[in-house]
């Protein structure tokens, strides 16, 4: 695959590989970095590519890979003495922006608790809308596991939002 | 047909269960209850801010960068004398035959992308303290960093600060300039990490990287090497940090 075509092949996923870095680290630097290394290691393999339509799921599965290499290699890191969070200003009406914003706080909140693998598969299902098929792909596991899994992170999900936001979710089934 | 069982219940959802299993969700108001339930615990997932954002400016220029690889097959690499002081023997520069994905190259680009990314997201100058004071930086980085971080004091550029930024996914200190054209970042690998080796492989030789910016591997006083990247030719880096 030719450099060009690497990049037309790769362009339309770059913001799924942002998100999902986003998802697996803790800041935006660490992110742009993890998305960053994962974009040069693609194209350093992208001879091992095989099938070209499936791109997307290759992308994120080496991007996960390379997190975790990271996340196991990790040593000491210096401490940020500079620079903040991302902060949002509150825009219309305030109640309704709180409520919002405590639920919102708390799937974010809720989605770091779930164990990595739940809530990966959680986030490309919900927000990417991967198959189960391209899901097993990306994190190298049987369908029947990605089901399960699946399964699994929406009922954590759902029990900790029961417990912190009731308003948030019905009643109990 | 008793209720069915969460796991079931979460596959109707995403239409991955067996038709006789959609149709009793359908029609079993305990199930259905929880079906809505779990969708709109995905919209409200997909409704996350970060579920909006789009790729970074530096992620979508580095895929320009790896393309253009195809338009410029041939890596100009200028390949310096080595030893005390940096020769600027720019003017005999040499053609080296095309290695896309090389490990110097992956260098460069990642030590690009951090320079940029410093300046272009977060604080101004990218740096984690700033100072004009070498000792200072010299004495935060290698509190930091567990062994002595030699700042270069270069005549030629001012000292802004210094920061810790990825290289090859491993922790490297950073010390930032300002010359009179533009800002200049040198990264000092710590021996024993891949960025060092990759570095000591590439040493004496200046690369011109995407985006205008010119990255060389040179030694640094102790003769550890050190990565200068900035938007200076290769001739004007080498002075730089030469001075």
């Amino acid at each position: 695959m030719s450099p060009k075509e690497f990049a037309e092949r790769v362009e339309p996923h770059l913001g799924v590989m942002h998100r999902m870095a986003r998802r697996l680290t803790r800041s935006r630097a660490e992110a742009e970095d993890l998305a960053q290394e994962g974009l040069l290691r693609a194209f350093e393999r992208r001879g091992s590519l095989r099938d070209p339509e499936k791109i997307r799921s290759w992308l994120l599965a080496l991007l996960r890979n390379l997190h975790l290499n990271r996340v196991r290699d990790a040593k000491p890191q210096l401490v940020v003495l500079t620079g903040g969070a991302d902060f949002e200003h509150p825009t219309g009406d305030l109640e309704e922006e709180i409520q919002s914003r405590a639920l919102s706080d708390e799937l974010v909140l809720a989605l770091r608790d779930l164990p990595e693998e739940q809530a990966t598969v959680l986030w490309l299902r919900a927000v990417e809308g991967l198959s189960y098929e391209e899901i097993a792909e990306v994190m190298d596991t049987p369908v029947g596991t990605v089901r399960s899994r699946l399964s699994r992170a929406r009922e954590g999900m759902l029990a900790r939002l029961r417990r912190h936001v009731p308003s948030a979710v019905g009643g109990r089934r | 047909m008793s209720c069915l069982s969460p796991e079931i219940l979460s596959a109707v959802l995403d239409g991955e269960a067996a038709a006789s299993e959609i149709e009793h969700a359908r029609t079993c108001p305990s199930c259905s209850a929880y079906v809505e339930r779990l969708r709109e615990l995905d919209e409200a997932i997909a409704d996350l801010p970060l579920a909006a954002e789009g790729p970074s400016p530096v992620l979508a220029a580095t895929l320009r960068g790896l393309a253009a690889r195809a338009a410029r097959p041939v890596a100009r690499v200028a390949r310096l004398a080595m030893g005390g002081v940096v020769a600027l023997a720019v003017a005999s520069t040499l053609l080296l035959s095309p290695r896309t994905g090389t490990i110097a190259e992956a260098l460069a680009e990642q030590a690009i992308a951090s320079h940029l990314r410093a300046f272009t997201t977060g604080s101004a100058t990218g740096c984690h303290v700033e100072s004009e004071d070498p000792s200072l930086l010299a004495e935060w980085l290698s509190s930091g960093f567990g062994d002595r971080v030699e700042v270069p004091s270069p005549a030629a550029a001012r000292l802004v600060g210094a920061r810790s930024c990825q290289l090859f996914g491993e922790s490297t200190p950073a010390v930032v300039y300002r010359t009179e054209e533009a800002p200049v970042t040198v990264f000092l690998p710590r021996p024993g990490t891949e960025a060092f080796a990759a570095c000591e492989r590439a040493m004496g030789s200046c690369v011109e990287g995407r985006d205008g910016q010119t990255v060389c591997v040179l030694p640094a006083a102790g003769g550890d090497p050190m990565v200068i990247v900035g938007a200076l030719s290769a001739n004007r880096l080498c002075e730089v940090v030469g001075s």
